[in-house]
């Protein structure tokens, strides 16, 4: 199966147009592995930069990654046309990443700072840097509320407007604002607490 | 507690700082990796699907089994009550 899947090399990185997205997705629900596979290629960097923001390591980001397009293969049937293939592909990647934060807040206290460590942060040594401070806003950022993080990774990270963020989300845009006021307070708070106490 | 008053300019420069997930490294096959999810899922579902089915299937027999024993037992008794030697046997 794998061999011959391989997109072929004369698919540019420009986003293709959408009627060639559609017959994509025409001959991917006909059984056509080729075309989802183009697919795939063509929408897999946009996926993975937004990914990337909210995945810890580099194998939670394949994993998430191959979740959000074996999710699209699944729900292609309900793709309606009616918004661009690629804002219905970040909706799936956002949900999916919502689901990771969830899965990952139950155990933030002690996961968080063990994979500073593997990285070779020294919370003790660097927390009065430039870096060393990045690292623990990185790490603030990842004992908020999934829904903070949420806000907060697309508006400030992805730089998304008010309006994206509340189409990737589902939520209104007031909903987006008020969300993203408290993520920035609960921000700042855990940011002073772990320069106060350590990480 | 002291808040941090350079919020903005940390948070830029996490931006700017490349994320611990490395995208390069996911990039190179993944559409080989995502079919052979896509199928592997396939067939997950189809072993469900027949395991399903003969579930049914058996759930089935042994209904029709239980039922032609129970109509069997039913006819023997009320022959032994016809001919009164249930009652004779029962006392």
């Amino acid at each position: 199966m794998a061999a011959g899947l391989e997109p072929a090399e004369d698919a540019s990185d420009t986003p293709p147009a959408e009627p060639q997205i559609a017959a994509w997705i025409a001959a991917t629900l006909e059984g056509d592995d080729a075309a989802f596979a183009r697919l795939v290629h063509h929408f897999k960097d946009r996926v993975l930069r937004l990914v990337a923001r909210f995945a810890r390591n580099t194998h939670d980001l394949d994993e998430i990654t191959q979740d959000v397009f074996v999710d699209a293969h699944r729900g292609l049937s309900r793709f309606r046309g009616d918004a661009p293939f690629e804002h219905w592909l970040c909706r799936i990647a956002t949900r999916r990443c919502q689901d990771y934060l969830r899965r990952h807040y139950r155990r933030r206290w002690w996961s968080s700072l063990d994979e500073l460590r593997d990285r070779g942060f020294d919370p003790a040594g660097e927390a009065g840097t430039a870096d060393g401070r990045v690292e623990l806003l990185r790490l603030a950022l990842q004992r908020l509320h999934p829904d903070h993080q949420t806000v907060l990774t697309l508006l400030e990270l992805q730089e998304y407007s008010i309006r994206e963020t509340a189409r990737l989300t589902g939520w209104s845009e007031a909903n987006v604002k008020v969300r993203a006021h408290r993520a920035r307070h609960a921000l700042r708070a855990a940011m002073a607490r772990l320069e106060k106490h350590g990480a | 507690m002291p808040l941090p008053d350079d919020l903005d300019d940390l948070l830029a420069r996490l931006r700017a700082a490349p994320p611990p997930a490395d995208p390069a490294r996911v990039a190179p096959a993944l559409e080989t990796r995502v079919l052979a999810r896509i199928h592997a899922g396939n067939g997950t579902v189809w072993f469900w699907r027949w395991a399903g089915v003969f579930t049914l299937a058996a759930a089935t027999c042994s209904f029709l089994v239980a039922r032609s024993y129970v109509a069997l037992a039913d006819e023997s008794l009320a022959a032994l009550a016809n001919d009164g030697s249930l009652v004779r046997g029962l006392f």
